[in-house]
């Protein structure tokens, strides 16, 4: 990385958003998730836990060096082994006639859209086991929680 | 030889929402419907807890509207402990719920209709969103975010979280507000409103040019509305009393207080009719019965009950408003402008409640066991009017819970709207041969058509936010005819 990038890396938060609903079950994992490293107090990295994404959160994304989503997926969306990390791409995954929250991708495109800058964002998903209501993850679920940490912990290593 | 285009929805558990479109034998449209498909059981989820959790519990159920829940869930708890709660929270619980007012119809009219607006029923869905919006007018596209911020931001300020602040409680509020925030407030009032006139000017001008037919179209029916309203009828979203008036602006029953609302009263006002085809419940009014008494909650109702706003400025919107509609407006399509109208309004409310001395006083919430053993706690939403009834043991358990949310009870009109819609676009006649095509223009129209009503359907898991659209044409003995989904 050249000097100059790394210097705006540094004058540039990290973003964690964690979404999801804590009275479903495993649909609020990314909320605990975000929950637990906001104790972490880590210099450099916002975290917000949020229940949706909203298109006010554009101008905070396009002010991030990087942004970590994190979110709840059934298990077609997250195979073995129950979690994944991976880089997001930059393009927007279309319309929601009915919808009232935004997708990341339509947020990072919002973010560039309107703000100039799209940063390079990545998306953790743990595994939904149930989304019934309840306030509790299911075991299934929060067993995936050291790992998804581990996670994120070298995510943020990787700042 | 009926072509079916199916999509299948990638969704986390059964949350779409489906449109039934129903034909006669010679190809008229019959009727319309709105389904949405979702789990069940949030009230026996509650069974058992503590009435003072309530207010927590329910601001979780929606991320879209978590302050109205907040409010009436606190409102049923003053209630059940039978206090007044001081003068300061309830100013501050009016600040909050007109920030929440601010910050969802801007999520309405600014991200989810502007792009129908602005670039046409018979564009391209692919363009005909934020994005389209962007390229078209990055302006009006940047100012509802800004607007969107500053609801979020009073809602913050007051409640210490964005999303779910579980502030306001049984017996008042739990911390008064700072005059830093309270100077921070007023420092962006002026940037809101010219923002609000700014988008009014521009969705007036397109009233009367592009859209002025679907005014027409889009739900324009006579029916029941009903809505809060203050001191001498003036426009009211918190206390007040209840009033349901008719498509005459005739008032359909004695108005009832909103705060000590009893049971019995809300029993004897609404029933809720249920179909088996949706989790949404009709409610309506109870004397008339399920068709006639149907009614519409919301912007629109809320500024056909009143008499005036109160407030200078939208004062002005408001004549101008029963101008272009009459005394009371029909139009289901003019909820956008109503919309607008209620920012407006809800500013120069913010405006006069900082002047307020009283504002600021520390003094923020009253103490007290359960004294009564059921409630009912009613405010406004952005969607409308809201409803908790609880009932609870001498320790203040809950033994039952029932909501009357306001997409509920626009239900009927939804359908009613998406049908005109329907029997506009798909041609019959002697010249219909053949099932029709579910045309791109039908389905942008239908979909319009139930935004106007801007319905909450993801007080669930955010996935189930995720509403594709599914339309359905549906033959006269049940056949499904054609279908077609659109995520």
């Amino acid at each position: 990385m050249s000097p100059p990038a790394r210097q705006q890396r540094q004058r540039r938060p990290d973003l964690l958003i964690g979404w999801g609903n804590s009275l479903r079950q495993d649909d609020g994992v990314g909320l605990a998730i975000a929950e637990q490293v906001q104790g972490w107090n880590r210099p450099g990295l916002k975290v917000l836990a949020i229940p949706q994404l909203t298109p006010e959160l554009a101008p905070q994304l396009a002010d991030a060096a990087r942004v970590l989503f994190v979110d709840a997926a059934l298990a077609a969306g997250c195979p073995a082994p129950g979690w994944t990390l991976e880089q997001l791409p930059r393009r927007s995954p279309g319309p929601q006639p009915l919808s009232h929250h935004a997708s990341p991708g339509a947020l990072l495109q919002l973010a560039g859209s309107l703000y100039g800058r799209t940063p390079p964002a990545w998306q953790l998903l743990v595994r939904a086991h149930s989304c019934e209501l309840g306030t509790e993850l299911t075991a299934a679920t929060a067993a995936l929680l050291p790992e998804a940490l581990a996670a994120v912990g070298r995510w943020c290593g990787d700042a | 030889m009926t072509r079916t285009i199916l999509i299948d929805p990638v969704t986390r558990i059964e949350g779409h929402a489906k449109i039934s479109i129903h034909l006669d034998a010679g190809g008229a449209v019959t009727g319309a419907h709105f389904h949405v498909g979702e789990f069940r059981g949030f009230e026996a989820f509650c069974v058992g807890r503590p009435f003072s959790e309530m207010a927590a519990i329910t601001a979780r159920i929606c991320g879209i509207c978590p302050v109205s829940h907040l409010l009436a869930a606190a409102k049923t708890g003053d209630q059940l402990l039978v206090v007044t709660i001081p003068p300061a929270a309830e100013r501050l619980r009016r600040l909050m719920n007109l920030a929440q007012i601010i910050q969802s119809h801007a999520l309405s009219f600014f991200h989810l209709s502007s792009p129908d607006f602005l670039l046409g029923w018979d564009s391209d869905p692919a363009q005909r969103n934020v994005f389209g919006l962007i390229a078209a007018d990055p302006e009006l596209a940047r100012g509802g975010i800004r607007l969107r911020q500053f609801g979020q931001a009073v809602i913050e300020r007051l409640g210490g979280r964005k999303i779910h602040p579980a502030w306001a409680v049984p017996g008042g509020v739990r911390s008064p507000l700072q005059p830093d925030d309270r100077d921070w407030i007023r420092s962006r009032l002026a940037e809101a409103v010219a923002t609000t006139r700014g988008a009014l000017d521009l969705f007036k001008r397109l009233l009367d040019g592009p859209l002025a037919a679907e005014a027409a179209v889009f739900g324009d029916f006579p029916s029941l509305f009903m809505g809060l309203v203050g001191p001498d009828g003036r426009w009211e979203h918190y206390g007040g009393h209840l009033r349901l008036i008719d498509s005459t602006g005739a008032l359909v029953t004695a108005e009832l207080p909103a705060d000590g609302l009893s049971a019995e009263q809300l029993g004897g006002l609404l029933a809720e009719a249920v179909d088996p085809s949706t989790y949404l419940k009709f409610p309506y009014y109870k004397p008339l019965g399920p068709e006639a008494g149907s009614y519409r909650v919301g912007p629109l109702a809320r500024l056909n009950v009143c008499e005036r706003i109160g407030h200078e400025q939208a004062d002005r919107e408001l004549l101008e408003l029963r101008q272009r509609g009459g005394r009371v407006v029909t139009s289901s399509f003019l909820y956008h402008l109503a919309r607008l109208i209620e920012i407006l309004a809800a500013l120069e409310a913010i405006e006069a409640l900082l002047d307020d001395p009283a504002l600021c006083d520390t003094h923020v919430r009253a103490h007290a066991a359960v004294n009564a053993r059921e409630a009912v706690g009613v405010s406004e939403a952005p969607r409308g009017t809201l409803f908790h009834h609880y009932r609870v043991d001498s320790d203040g358990l809950i033994e039952a819970v029932n909501l009357i949310i306001a997409t509920g009870q626009n239900n009927r009109a939804m359908n009613r709207t998406i049908t005109q819609i329907a029997r506009q676009y798909i041609q019959a006649g002697p010249a219909f041969a053949g099932v029709p095509e579910i045309a791109e223009g039908l389905l942008n129209r239908v979909e319009a058509g139930i935004r106007c009503f801007d319905p909450c359907l993801s007080c669930s898991t955010h996935a189930a936010g995720q509403m594709p659209l599914h339309v359905q044409l549906i033959g006269p003995e049940g056949e499904l005819l054609r279908e077609r989904w659109r995520d």
